[in-house]
Parts: C-alpha cells; sequence; structure tokens
C-alpha cells in the first residue's frame, strides 16, 4: 500500500509548479511537508489527492487517475486552507458531510461521527452553528469532517491536511498533533503542510522541504533540519538546539 | 417547525382557499362538493372546476419554484440565489413569449419553449459565472441576463398583435388566473422535478462546503450541476409556462426553512416544496380577494411582500456578500 509521486512536474500557463519532485507517502507514517510561500506544497498535495492530473502519481502502483472519483474519496481526505461554507449548518452536519463516499448506511454513519466527535473532543462545537463560530472553531470541525471520511479503514486512507494549525490555538494545536499521531498509529499516511518548522520536527516521521518547485531534503527530521537545508529553503540563517533526532531552530537575528 | 405542522398549515390554507372568493361557500357546501353531495350545480362548479385546480396549481407551481431556489441557493453557494433573480424565470418567459408570437398557442409547444428558455439562461449564468471566477460574477451574470429578457420580452410586446400582448403582458406579471384541470395536468411534471432534486441531497450539502471540497468527496461537480440546472429549470418553466414569472418564493421560501428547521438540503428541499406550495396559495388567494370581484396579479403581491424581504436579507448579510 503506497501513494508515491516519482518524478513529477507540473505547469500552469508555462509557469513550472512543481519540477521533478519524487515523494514517498508511506502508510503509518506522518510526512511534513515545508517550504516557503509558493513553493509549491498546496500544488504537490492537489497531485497526491489526483484532483490536478500529472504523471507519475501512483496509488497501490496504478495511476491514481485510474481510480474512480469515488473510490478515491474513500481512501484519500484532503482538508483545504479555507471552506467556502456559509450556511448554517451544525457542526455535527457538516461532520456528516464526510460520509457522503461512502454507502455504509444511516446508522453506521452516525457512529463514525459520534466516534471522531469523542476522539477530537467536538462535543460541544458539534451542536452549535458552522457559520457562528470562529476560524480556528471552523477548522476543528472541518478536521472532524474530514476525519470522518476515512475513518473506518484507517490502514489504507491517505489523509492530507493543508496548513491545518494556521488557525489554531497553542491548545488545539497539540491535540492536532495529538489526532494525527492517533491516525498513524492506526495505520494512517498523513501528509501535512506546515509552516512552524519546529512542529514538524517534534511530530513528523517525515519531513520533505520544497522550495521553487523543487525537492530540497526529503528524510527524518534529523536529517533534515540542518542550517544549510534551512539556509536554502528559505534564505534565514538559524542555528539547531536539542536533541540530533529533533532538532529545534531558533532563528538568528538578521539574514 | 415540523413537517407535520407545515402539512397541517397547507390543508387549513387548501379548505380556506375554497371556502373564499367572490362568491363566499361555506364549508359544509365545499365538501358536499368534492364529496359529490347535495349542493347547487354553480356552486359545485366553482369549488370543483375553478377554485380546486387553481388551488392545486399553486401549490405545484409555489413548490417547484421554492425547491428549486433551495437547489440553486446550494448549487450557487449563495443564499441571495433564486430562479427569478439570476434570469431563468425571466429566460423562460422570453422564450414562452417568442413561441406565444412567432407561433401557434399550443400549450405543449409553449411550456417546451420555456424549458429551453430557462435552461439556456440557467447555462449561460452559470458559464459566464464560471469564466468570472467567482459566485458573485455569477448572480451579477443574472442580473445582466435577467435584463436582457425582460429586454427582449419588451421588444416582443412591440412586434406582437394586441391579443398576443395581452398574453406576454401575462408572463411578465404572473397570474394563476388561467388554471384549468389541463393545466394541473401538465404541472404533475413540477413534483417529480422536485424528486429529482431532492435525490441529488447528499451532493448539495457537499458542494456547500466548495466545488474542490465536494470532489474530494467523489462528487463530480460538472455532471451535479448540469443536473441540477437542468431539474430546476424544469420545475421553474412548466411554472412560468403555467402561472408567468412569480418572483421572490424561491428566495424567501427556503430561507424561512433554514432559519427554522436547519440547512441540511434533506430538510430544505421537501420543507421548501410544501412551504412555497402553502406560501403561494396564501398569496394567490389574497389577490383574488382583497380586490374582489377584481384580481392582482399574483406576481405584483409576492414581489411587494418579498422585495423588503430581500433588502432585509442584504442588510444581514454585513459584508459576507463579498460582491
Amino acid at each position: 500500500m503506497s501513494l508515491v509521486l516519482h518524478s513529477v512536474s507540473f505547469e500552469v500557463d508555462g509557469t513550472q509548479l512543481l519540477d521533478q519532485v519524487s515523494v514517498d507517502i508511506k502508510p503509518a507514517c506522518i510526512t511534513a511537508l515545508i517550504g516557503p510561500n509558493g513553493a509549491g506544497k498546496t500544488t504537490l498535495l492537489r497531485i497526491a489527492s489526483g484532483e490536478l492530473a500529472a504523471k507519475g502519481v501512483m496509488l497501490d502502483d496504478q495511476p491514481i487517475s485510474d481510480c474512480s472519483l469515488e473510490s478515491r474519496a474513500r481512501r484519500v481526505a484532503f482538508l483545504t486552507q479555507s471552506s467556502a461554507l456559509d450556511f448554517p449548518f451544525t457542526g455535527l452536519e457538516v461532520m456528516h458531510m464526510g460520509r457522503i463516499p461512502h454507502l455504509t448506511g444511516a446508522l453506521h454513519d452516525r457512529r463514525v461521527v459520534e466516534e471522531v466527535v469523542d476522539k477530537c473532543d467536538l462535543g460541544n462545537l458539534s451542536k452549535r452553528i458552522y457559520t457562528t463560530l470562529s476560524g480556528g472553531e471552523k477548522q476543528r470541525i472541518q478536521i472532524g469532517r474530514v476525519l470522518c471520511q476515512v475513518w473506518d479503514d484507517l490502514e489504507s486512507a491517505y489523509v492530507l491536511f493543508d496548513e491545518p494549525t494556521a488557525a489554531l490555538d497553542l491548545a488545539h494545536q497539540l491535540t492536532f498533533f495529538n489526532i494525527i499521531q492517533m491516525l498513524r498509529d492506526r495505520g494512517a499516511a498523513v501528509v501535512v503542510v506546515l509552516h512552524d518548522i519546529n512542529l514538524a520536527s517534534k511530530f513528523a516521521d517525515q519531513i520533505c522541504v520544497l522550495a521553487s518547485g523543487q525537492v530540497l531534503a526529503t528524510g527524518s527530521p534529523g536529517e533534515v533540519i540542518t542550517s544549510s537545508n534551512i539556509g536554502k529553503a528559505f534564505g534565514v540563517s538559524i542555528d539547531t538546539l536539542g536533541s540530533p533526532e529533533r532538532p529545534v531552530i531558533q532563528v538568528r537575528a538578521t539574514l | 417547525m415540523r413537517f407535520s405542522v407545515l402539512m397541517f398549515a397547507l390543508l387549513l390554507a387548501i379548505l380556506t382557499s375554497l371556502t373564499l372568493g367572490s362568491a363566499a361557500i361555506p364549508l359544509a357546501d365545499v365538501f358536499a362538493a368534492i364529496t359529490g353531495g347535495d349542493v347547487t350545480d354553480i356552486r359545485r362548479t366553482i369549488v370543483l372546476d375553478i377554485r380546486l385546480p387553481r388551488i392545486l396549481l399553486a401549490i405545484l407551481v409555489g413548490g417547484g419554484i421554492a425547491a428549486s431556489g433551495a437547489a440553486i441557493q446550494g448549487l450557487f453557494r449563495n443564499p441571495l440565489a433564486d430562479p427569478a433573480l439570476i434570469g431563468v424565470s425571466s429566460g423562460a418567459a422570453l422564450c414562452a413569449a417568442l413561441y406565444l408570437v412567432l407561433g401557434a398557442a399550443l400549450l405543449p409547444g409553449l411550456t417546451a419553449s420555456a424549458f429551453v428558455g430557462g435552461l439556456l439562461t440557467t447555462w449561460l449564468v452559470l458559464e459566464i459565472g464560471r469564466r468570472g471566477g467567482t459566485i458573485s460574477a455569477m448572480l451579477l451574470a443574472g442580473i445582466a441576463i435577467n435584463a436582457l429578457a425582460i429586454a427582449g420580452i419588451g421588444l416582443l410586446s412591440y412586434v406582437s398583435t394586441d391579443v398576443q400582448l395581452r398574453s406576454v403582458t401575462f408572463w411578465a406579471l404572473g397570474s394563476l388566473g388561467g388554471a384549468d384541470w389541463y393545466s394541473v395536468a401538465v404541472a404533475l411534471i413540477i413534483p417529480i422535478a422536485i424528486l429529482f432534486l431532492f435525490a441529488e441531497r447528499h451532493k448539495l450539502n457537499a458542494i456547500t462546503l466548495g466545488d474542490q471540497e465536494a470532489a474530494y468527496l467523489g462528487i463530480s461537480v460538472p455532471r451535479l450541476r448540469i443536473r441540477i440546472v437542468v431539474f430546476t429549470a424544469l420545475a421553474v418553466s412548466i411554472g412560468v409556462a403555467l402561472t408567468g414569472v412569480i418572483a421572490f418564493i424561491g428566495l424567501v421560501v427556503p430561507h424561512l426553512v433554514r432559519m427554522t428547521m436547519g440547512s441540511t438540503h434533506q430538510v430544505v428541499i421537501p420543507a421548501s416544496a410544501i412551504l412555497g406550495g402553502l406560501l403561494l396559495l396564501i398569496a394567490d388567494t389574497l389577490s383574488r380577494t382583497v380586490f374582489a370581484p377584481a384580481e392582482v396579479p399574483v406576481g405584483i403581491l409576492t414581489a411587494l411582500l418579498g422585495g423588503p424581504f430581500f433588502i432585509l436579507l442584504i442588510m444581514r448579510q454585513k459584508g459576507k456578500l463579498g460582491i
């Protein structure tokens, strides 16, 4: 079971967004994507999800484009940066939308949603009207929805998060990472775009650094988080502190 | 608000409407007329051949417009979309008028022309909006197409004969005055279209998240779009062919439903259908009783009531419109 991007290139109107990118998205593994703005992180997720068509994306050794939209939706869930939802659904109703690709019956769907509500501590939010929630609260409901989509079969699931923690406070960021660790422990492949390099270093099993549409480095946090890699990708000078397996970065005062 | 309450209110409105009119008929006689009991021939005719078909037509047409409004609002992800506002109704009316002035006034041909008109305009609005890139672009495209269609109807009224002119004006205003059992039979296509819309309820829920998000939930958005456009055009155009343009029912009703019964399309579609039927029935009953024996076209009445409601909605959006 695997989702592999093999030497994937992608361009829009002559602009090269991704250039020969290879990433191995492994089951039971948290892959963090880091890189400066416009590096191609979101494009990579959209290609990995099969939404944007590109050569070289293989789901279980088959081109992902051969998968039907429905069967893909049962395995690959994607939380985008922002959702357009502007109708007064309850949180619970939004989470139920994650069950749309499944034909498992109302009873089972309700049980799945209840389990996710329980696991993610969404009891109170789920009863409220989505449009009245704050940005972070909305995000937590959306995370719940994405979990509902793949909850039955986490072992064959790919869960992609595009900057999920941007709107979350410190405590809920931590909750989010606990949730994705739980997903990983149950066998899911998790890909998460992060801006906070220290959070990536602390929680990811594999980090992929993207810059200008190219993979600069892939590997364990200890291998990837070096002053040389971060300097090349972000143009910022850093020092690494802490354990060599999961280093912490400190930015130097000047570029 | 529950479905049982809605159904009860609808029943009550039907009975009340049967008794009211330029000739008041007591409830006992209404029952007698329906059950074949002892009642004067003239009252039997009024109840069975004039009021009952008109009431049924109001319910069917109102239900079709409101359910279509609910579906279109979901599809456009905008609670301010309405079949009349985005030009579906006037597009249907334009093609109906074209047919009337240029072709023979045969009802099936008329309905088909209205359907083609409704289909074309909805499609145009969606396509222009897609190129514009935003939902607001779609709404604005709707306004433009609406204006074009109305101008087209205006032009046609110049080249039409006096008799044709009367019919063309009728389409612009909207009235249930022409109701008979034949039009009720044609209108039976509307509940079928509503059923098709209801079948898309889960997908409509998903699309409120965004086109991209809906695709991640396994939904082919372009195909869903086509189906919704066809079904709403069907429901609305048949209404337009039979009764003319009735504005604001499609806007107001789904709102009332969302405010009181929630937003899932599982509820919004059927509840809008019932409430839309109920409101159009009440409006039509008012339109034929308030100035009896004269009649105000019901489209004027719904616009008079719906206009202020729409303004209220815009003001309550508080910058969320994003136009």
